[in-house]
């Protein structure tokens, strides 16, 4: 026993040296360590390594960048969560593809046209390859839309196509029908949900498929290490501008705070999603650069106005009358990091209504309102919402800021899986919520969330019923003239801005972190971020 | 003593199926559903009502228990709602990392605590002691969140020296280490001093010394020893609380673990993976038990002659 005592204790101390060893040794590692370029690759910039400023362009070619959560599977057919989408953006291309301005553009279809109200046609781009060396023909583009409609997940996203309709004249035409006309076509078809797969590979791996995805875009799937990290690298034999870096490693870090941290010390690249509170600290370092991006996303209050309390407009405009959005705005969403909102088609969004009067701060206009739709004592409602700092912030605020007005305010702090099931089942008097444009386009924004049709639909948390409304929706969905449509998208936003179903509190920005060697990262309104021509300079 | 040991594992049967059923209970009253979570922001209920079908959770309480323990018992665990991965597969890469994780910083806190404690002890009111007994109550007192931001901060931001998250090499493993056996560390501290305490004030500590033994002898052959058996019962149930740690400490310094793979499975509804994930746990800290109590037959023969 002495023996054995004395052995531990030996034991005990080398092991005190080793982690004092550990804790020292690594001094002169940078933490990105074995992720450095090796140094016969061609400079990312090609032949010139000198930018016209005087940088010189790094031989880098390796980027980490940090994301919040794991996707499930990187199969179209799946969800639509933002990360999943932005990698499935860099494996698969789409038949179109938004330009700077939003604007549909040529990708896999070299070129198109409508051939009447119902029919278009699509001729696809020669020559392109799939990641395993197969050429993509027409019977794959048939294929992946087809598909769609097996999966719950994916079967909204083709409610509006012919499917049966839907064939390959040829290996590089294909004809698409539409069940109605159906004005967001082009935009859907941009969307990451409608990426081209392989027929062959996708029935071969069956429900392995979204973990080892093949598609044509400019970076190839590698590996995925469960729960730590997914790796890309580069499409040599792409269609299009092939990209400067070699590899791209996901890694996920669920902290924000951590995220941030792994920015600042180099152990990522960059972070795709800075939070508001950390953004100053690293537009301000000079080791780390912020992107500013303005999306579809927008921050609300939503009445449920099938019930009892929120069925009268006068009782919304109310509610409206006494909040002070712009303070909130200040508080809650920083007022560097967000743009007011007054409806919910953002800044520099076509359609957008500029015209519309705001509902002012005004509490005695409030009482008033409140008091002609017959609650002269004021009036007590559920607030749900996600059990976070940020709405923990908000909630309190109105509750204080709603007392002036007679209206008492219960708190009912949610957790997620909890919220989203008593918010799509309805139960709620009102809520806050978040959302984005699926299509970008406001009109099919507007449509998801407001028309009649969509009352059940996880988008519809005021589950307006409205017959002007759905009339000038129904309209919108189906005009294919993009001026005509704007016009019409304006004039709904009068209509709904009238019933004040929602409370508008802000469009918050995307904001993306990045060490400040990196260059040609731009951001884009959908989010899809392009990394083809991402760089490092020295 | 063998049939001690295996009477403890037919008792462990028992404990599993309890477990199964109170896990199972839970998720089953608790609100929310796995199919919201899935279908993300474009829900409808058409495509809900499809999903739902597909996972097989349109069964009744019992149907739906007895399918899971049935399958259990074939060794099926079931399929991750979300990758539709066998949950085996999931729980098999997520597993090794945490036991890693609470094996380093199981050792981390037996070393400085039991160190810390035993000089405690022995130099009972010394600075030493005051200053080793303060550190053992912050650290005790430490929220894990707090203080593994706070080692990130100064170990990989200001003085990058280790990264700041992740789990590929062993200098990811040494932040998240020190973050899970602080508390840890903490309370053996304390426990060791306090039974090294009672230890030494006995006679036959005396005696040792009578007979002329050196002090690091009567130290350890002696005191030490005779100290143990309070000091092993609480690593083992420090274990326990380092797989309840992880949770937080996996989620700061994004290691790929079972306590991470829980918390986004509750959060999601992802009933197999959280079913399996807590029966693993238990089983774990089942058979840290049973091992605990072994233990204790070798360090006091007494406990050992009354297993016969």
């Amino acid at each position: 026993m002495r023996k054995l005592l004395s052995r531990g204790i030996a034991l005990m101390l080398v092991m005190v040296m080793v982690l004092a060893l550990a804790a020292c040794g690594g001094g002169n590692d940078t933490p990105d360590q074995g992720n450095q370029p090796s140094n016969n690759t061609p400079s990312p910039g090609g032949s010139d390594s000198t930018e016209p400023d005087g940088e010189k362009v790094s031989s880098k070619d390796t980027m980490i960048v940090a994301i919040d959560r794991e996707p499930a599977s990187m199969d179209p057919a799946g969800n639509t969560v933002s990360m999943k989408r932005l990698m499935e953006n860099a494996i698969y291309d789409t038949l179109l593809k938004f330009d700077s301005e939003l604007t549909p553009t040529a990708a896999l279809a070299e070129s198109w046209e409508q051939l009447d109200d119902l029919t278009w046609q699509f001729n696809l781009r020669e020559g392109v390859l799939f990641h395993n060396g197969e050429e993509m023909k027409a019977s794959d583009v048939v294929y992946s839309f087809k598909r769609l409609e097996d999966h719950a997940t994916s079967a909204p996203n083709v409610a509006k196509l012919d499917l049966d309709a839907l064939e390959a004249k040829d290996d590089y035409t294909v004809i698409l029908k539409t069940t109605e006309p159906y004005a967001f076509l082009e935009a859907l078809l941009c969307n990451q949900g409608m990426s081209i797969v392989n027929e062959n590979v996708v029935s071969a791996a069956g429900e392995n498929y979204g973990r080892e995805p093949i598609g044509t875009g400019p970076f190839k799937f590698v590996s995925w290490a469960a729960g730590d990290n997914i790796v890309i690298e580069r499409n040599d034999d792409y269609w299009g501008d092939v990209a400067l870096l070699k590899t791209i490693t996901f890694r996920i870090i669920t902290e924000a705070a951590s995220r941030t941290i792994d920015l600042e010390s180099g152990g990522v690249d960059m972070n795709l999603l800075v939070s508001a509170t950390d953004a100053d600290r690293i537009d301000s370092s000079p080791d780390t650069q912020l992107f500013r991006n303005t999306t579809t996303n927008i921050r609300y209050i939503a009445f449920n106005t099938q019930k009892d309390v929120f069925k009268d407009k006068l009782v919304r405009q109310a509610f409206y009358h006494a909040t002070d959005v712009d303070i909130i705005r200040e508080v809650v969403y920083t007022s560097n990091y967000s743009a007011p909102a007054i409806s919910p088609v953002g800044p520099g969004l076509p359609g957008r209504n500029e015209n519309l009067e705001p509902y002012t701060y005004d509490i005695e206009k409030a009482k008033q309102l409140l008091a002609d739709a017959g609650y002269p004592n004021g009036v007590e409602v559920e607030f749900m919402y996600l059990a976070n700092s940020q709405n923990n912030m908000l909630a309190e605020m109105l509750m204080d800021m709603w007392k002036d007005a007679g209206i008492t305010l219960v708190l009912k702090p949610t957790e997620s899986a909890t919220l989203t099931s008593a918010l799509n089942a309805g139960e709620h008097e009102m809520c806050s919520a978040g959302t984005s444009f699926q299509l970008v386009d406001p009109g099919d924004g507007l449509y998801r969330f407001f028309h009649t049709d969509n009352m059940n639909a996880s988008t519809s948390r005021s589950k307006l019923s409205n017959p002007d409304i759905d009339a000038l929706l129904d309209q919108i969905i189906v005009t294919t003239d993009a001026e005509k449509r704007n016009q019409m998208v304006k004039d709904v936003q009068v209509l709904i801005h009238e019933e004040a179903p929602f409370i508008y509190l802000a469009h918050p920005m995307g904001l993306v972190g990045a060490s400040s060697n990196l260059r040609g990262f731009n951001t884009v309104v959908t989010s899809m971020y392009d990394f083809n021509y991402v760089y490092f300079v020295e | 003593m063998t049939k001690y040991i295996l009477r403890r594992i037919l008792m462990m049967i028992p404990v599993m199926m309890g477990v199964t059923l109170v896990v199972f209970t839970l998720l089953y009253i608790t609100p929310g559903d796995p199919v919201d979570a899935l279908l993300g922001d474009e829900a409808t209920p058409e495509a809900a009502e499809q999903l739902r079908e597909e996972l097989g959770l349109n069964g009744g309480y019992f149907t739906r228990y007895f399918t899971y323990v049935g399958n259990l018992l074939k060794g099926d665990l079931g399929i991750c709602y979300s990758t539709k991965q066998p949950v085996m597969d999931r729980i098999a890469s997520a597993f090794p990392n945490t036991m890693k994780l609470a094996g380093l910083s199981l050792a981390i806190a037996v070393i400085t605590g039991m160190l810390m404690g035993t000089i405690s002890a022995i130099k009972q009111n010394s600075i030493f002691d005051h200053v080793a007994m303060f550190f053992a109550m912050v650290g005790n007192a430490m929220p894990n969140f707090w203080q593994g931001l706070l080692l990130m901060l100064v170990f990989a931001l200001n003085w990058r020296l280790l990264p700041a998250s992740g789990f590929t090499t062993w200098r990811h493993m040494i932040l998240p280490a020190i973050t899970m056996g602080t508390s840890s560390a903490a309370a053996l501290a304390r426990m060791t001093r306090s039974s090294m305490l009672e230890v030494i004030r006995q006679d036959y500590i005396d005696t040792a010394r009578a007979k002329g033994q050196s002090e690091l002898r009567v130290t350890i052959d002696h005191a030490l020893k005779n100290a143990l058996i309070p000091v092993v019962t609480t690593i083992g149930m420090q274990l326990g609380r380092q797989l309840g740690g992880a949770v937080l400490t996996e989620s700061i310094f994004a290691v790929p673990g079972l306590g991470r793979l829980m918390v986004d499975a509750i959060r999601a509804r992802n009933y197999p993976v959280v079913q399996s994930g807590v029966l693993v746990i238990a089983l774990v800290f089942s058979v840290v038990n049973l091992l605990v109590d072994i233990l204790y037959a070798y360090i006091d023969p007494r406990i050992g002659a009354r297993y016969e």
